[in-house]
């Protein structure tokens, strides 16, 4: 049977790398005496899928991973969370019926971060969705290449304290902190990256985005399985996306 | 910039950020905040098995709260400089000047700058006699606590020998204090009694008081934490660690740990297994090691691995079984595990040699237990042995090569494909507390000649390959291990000078060290060279239980090439017995 775990990644756990968190989801699966399946060769390991990675130092209360087990859904997380490192605390459990394949149909995921005088600049920042190109500069192992990232920007909405933003996450990934750096330094507001919370993530289906939540519930139902397969969509790229 | 700002500029935020799952209540109240420090990077720290013990013996106390804090790595450290950060604990983020007690365990002499270093990081004055009551009490401990002297000027206090009595004491004595509002001083002048202690301020070179290593008597029954903390990021040693015993019944002649943690005290059968079946549970690793210094020896082996097995197999957690000696490699104990590397160390390449250094290790030992593991598949087999033992001809050195020779001729005997033979010579150290603790060190010369030997020769073994030790850090470890209170300003001068990290290659310099060691007029030959017999060397009012006249009766059967039998064959009276009864005796 498949489990997809929802999981929160926040305090100190948000500085665990992508590898190191697998380490800590075998380790907690098997204090929590799930019999997980293993895969056979060599070194066998745990059959455990991860989501897309975060980067790290952000916070989450939208992380999705995937296992094959015996263990009762209902049970779960219960079992999970009873020893479960303090900051990778499950939120809830779904059992599609086919593989969901989360990490590769992720398209984006929703943020929200700490910005003070932000209000006087909000007509531009709020106005970056709309223009056709946004050009940032990136800096990787010191080389520094400019990019058009405006096809990676979803959204972006300011409230009196928060910065909002939808971004391009799984195969490709515009990184949310290098992102409010940017805005932040280009129209002049303070914004305070060690806030950086991602609290929703999108898959997409027939074109639009439809958050991971909905898509798992629907992958639940048997009926609904039957018409839809990963490969199913195919649709123009990105006017949907905006 | 505030700490979570920093985390996210370091290159392995993991490192600092603490949260490890099984970490204690860090907010029960307390009067005493200890802080566990290792000179090293968090995952070499916390791999250390000794570390986790007592930090969970002091946590487990009332009153007591543990943290801890490894070495920053350079770019960090940089980090908190920028930032006027001091030097913080993992867990609740505590500078470390406002504890009451910080606790260095030092693994080996490389590390001695990474003291300095952390010190400087957290605004601790280096020379105890320039710190006040305004600072914590600075304790040391770990394996170099049997020669403490270079670094003794640094410390108020070193643990000698075995730490989970002793911290526990020292903990209680520091509470006591503090309520009747004593001084620093007082503390550590009641501090003495404690048996273990040794306070470098009240007993120097000068007006000697004999320091008795502590020993824990009831083995069985002390404390061993298994809800160990989980490391959140990976580190060396990644794997559950259980002690099956105390000590090593071998008496191989260069070997510290094997004379330092005598008396031999083992766990029972019962025991151990209860300890794996909890480890697994409290902790989830993937794999448990059954560690000791010569896991062979540990009398009902095969009896407790029959009943680990399934437990381990069930959780799908893989044995590892480290330090088995060859001769006690048997089928069953490989059976189970992965058909890839087998090492072993043989030491010295002639049986003369071998006897020489009391490596009861024969050539038909190495020939059956190999014979064996290539039956069972094994196509790599590792060995190390040591370079410039006391007494080492050309003709030991062509041993390590005609050895290599046979066992590639024994694989080819009855099978067919590619072996590869990995030889590993390190560089002889005397040590403290062994036989020979008064032999001397090859100087650089001689040791590049016999490199360079073996090198050439092995080369022309198909199939093996040679790697050596680096010789100047070897030097370097040589003239600390044996070395005495006048090394404590060349490791200050040196650090100041950039010498860090010195166990790593990238960042030995051993120029800093030759420059720092001429500038302060210091000889090297004088702790490189042969010890004086007559005269008592700078670390022997430690006793480690094991007496003099011992140790010099096994340096002459040394010169003699004769063996000394293991300790279960018979009692040798090495006169550790007098700190507590040795169990290898009575089984």
């Amino acid at each position: 049977m498949i489990l997809v775990l929802k999981h929160y990644k926040r305090g100190n756990m948000a500085y665990i790398s992508h590898i190191d968190l697998l380490r800590h989801f075998t380790r907690t699966f098997r204090r929590a005496g799930f019999e997980i399946e293993f895969s056979s060769g060599f070194n066998p390991h745990m059959l455990v899928n991860l989501g897309t990675p975060l980067p790290l130092g952000i916070e989450s209360s939208s992380e999705y991973l995937t296992v094959r087990t015996d263990v009762p859904k209902e049970e779960f997380l219960e079992r999970y969370n009873r020893v479960a490192p303090e900051g990778l605390e499950g939120i809830r459990v779904f059992a599609p019926l086919v593989n969901p394949n989360i990490a590769g149909r992720t398209v984006a995921a929703d943020y929200a971060v700490k910005v003070w005088g932000a209000e006087t600049v909000r007509h531009e920042v709020e106005g970056i969705v709309n223009e056709p190109t946004f050009l940032m500069s990136i800096t990787k192992k010191g080389e520094t290449t400019v990019k058009d990232v405006a096809p990676m920007i979803n959204g972006v909405k300011l409230y009196p304290d928060s910065l909002n933003l939808c971004l391009a996450a799984g195969n490709t990934t515009l990184r949310a902190d290098r992102f409010v750096e940017c805005l932040s330094d280009r129209f002049g507001f303070e914004a305070d990256v060690t806030t950086l919370w991602k609290y929703e993530q999108y898959v997409r289906e027939r074109g639009v985005l439809l958050e991971t939540d909905r898509y798992l519930e629907q992958s639940e139902e048997p009926i609904m399985t039957a018409e839809k397969g990963p490969e199913v969509i195919a649709l123009p790229e990105k006017e949907d996306e905006r | 910039m505030n700490y979570k700002g920093l985390l996210l500029k370091a290159e392995k935020p993991a490192r600092y950020s603490g949260g490890e799952y099984n970490t204690p209540d860090m907010g029960k109240p307390c009067d005493v905040r200890f802080c566990m420090c290792m000179p090293d990077l968090y995952e070499v720290g916390m791999s250390n098995l000794g570390l986790k013990i007592l930090y969970h013996v002091l946590n487990n106390k009332e009153g007591v709260v543990c943290e801890r804090c490894f070495a920053p790595a350079l770019d960090f450290r940089q980090l908190l400089k920028e930032s006027g950060m001091p030097l913080m604990s993992l867990e609740t983020k505590t500078p470390l000047v406002d504890f009451d007690m910080i606790g260095f365990s030092v693994q080996y002499e490389m590390l001695f700058t990474g003291i300095l270093y952390m010190m400087e990081a957290a605004g601790i004055p280096f020379y105890a006699k320039d710190r006040d009551d305004r600072y914590p009490i600075i304790c040391g401990g770990g394996p170099v606590a049997i020669n403490p002297e270079p670094i003794a000027d640094f410390f108020d206090l070193f643990m000698v020998g075995e730490g989970e009595e002793t911290i526990s004491a020292l903990a209680d004595l520091f509470r006591e204090c503090k309520k009747k509002g004593l001084k620093k001083k007082d503390f550590l002048r009641l501090a003495e009694s404690i048996e273990g202690v040794y306070v470098p301020s009240l007993n120097t070179p000068a007006h000697r008081k004999t320091v008795k290593k502590a020993v824990v008597r009831d083995f069985e029954n002390c404390f061993y934490p298994t809800s160990q903390l989980m490391p959140t990021l990976e580190v060396v040693h990644d794997r559950a660690m259980l002690e099956l015993y105390r000590g090593c019944q071998n008496g191989c002649r260069f070997c510290q740990a094997g004379y330092y943690y005598r008396p031999i005290r083992f766990r029972s059968k019962k025991k151990v297994v209860e300890l794996c079946g909890r480890l697994i549970r409290d902790t989830g690793f993937d794999e448990i090691s059954l560690g000791s210094l010569s896991t062979g020896d540990y009398p009902c082996l095969e009896e407790a691995l029959e009943e680990i097995r399934p437990i381990a197999e069930k959780a799908h957690v893989n044995l590892a079984l480290p330090s088995l000696r060859l001769s006690s490699f048997k089928k069953e104990f490989a059976e189970n595990s992965r058909k890839s590397s087998l090492t072993f160390a043989p030491e010295a390449g002639t049986q003369r040699l071998r006897n020489v250094i009391n490596k009861n290790i024969t050539e038909e030992d190495i020939r059956e237990g190999l014979s064996a593991a290539f039956d069972q598949g094994y196509t790599s087999v590792k060995l190390y042995f040591m370079l410039g033992l006391p007494t080492e001809t050309d003709e030991d050195l062509m041993g390590i090569v005609e050895l290599v020779r046979m066992i590639r001729r024994l694989f080819y005997e009855n099978h067919k494909g590619g072996i590869n033979i990995s030889v590993s010579c390190s560089v002889f150290i005397p040590k403290p507390g062994t036989p020979f603790q008064w032999e001397k060190q090859i100087d650089q010369e001689e040791m590049r000649r016999k490199q360079f030997f073996l090198k050439d020769e092995i080369r022309k073994v198909k199939g093996a390959s040679f790697h050596y030790h680096d010789r100047e850090t070897s030097e370097l470890e040589a003239i600390f291990a044996r070395g005495d209170r006048a090394l404590a300003p060349l490791i200050l001068l040196a650090y100041r000078k950039g010498a860090l990290f010195d166990s790593w290659t990238e960042h030995f310099r051993y120029d800093i060290w030759q420059e720092a060691m001429e500038e302060l007029k210091i000889d090297k030959e004088k702790y490189l060279g042969e010890q004086p017999l007559d005269k008592p060397l700078p670390w022997e009012f430690i006793d480690i239980g094991v007496s003099r006249s011992f140790l010099l009766k096994e340096r002459e059967k040394a010169y003699k090439a004769a063996c000394t039998p293991g300790c279960d064959k018979g009692c040798q009276g090495c006169g550790a017995t007098k700190l507590a009864p040795c169990e290898r005796v009575k089984k």
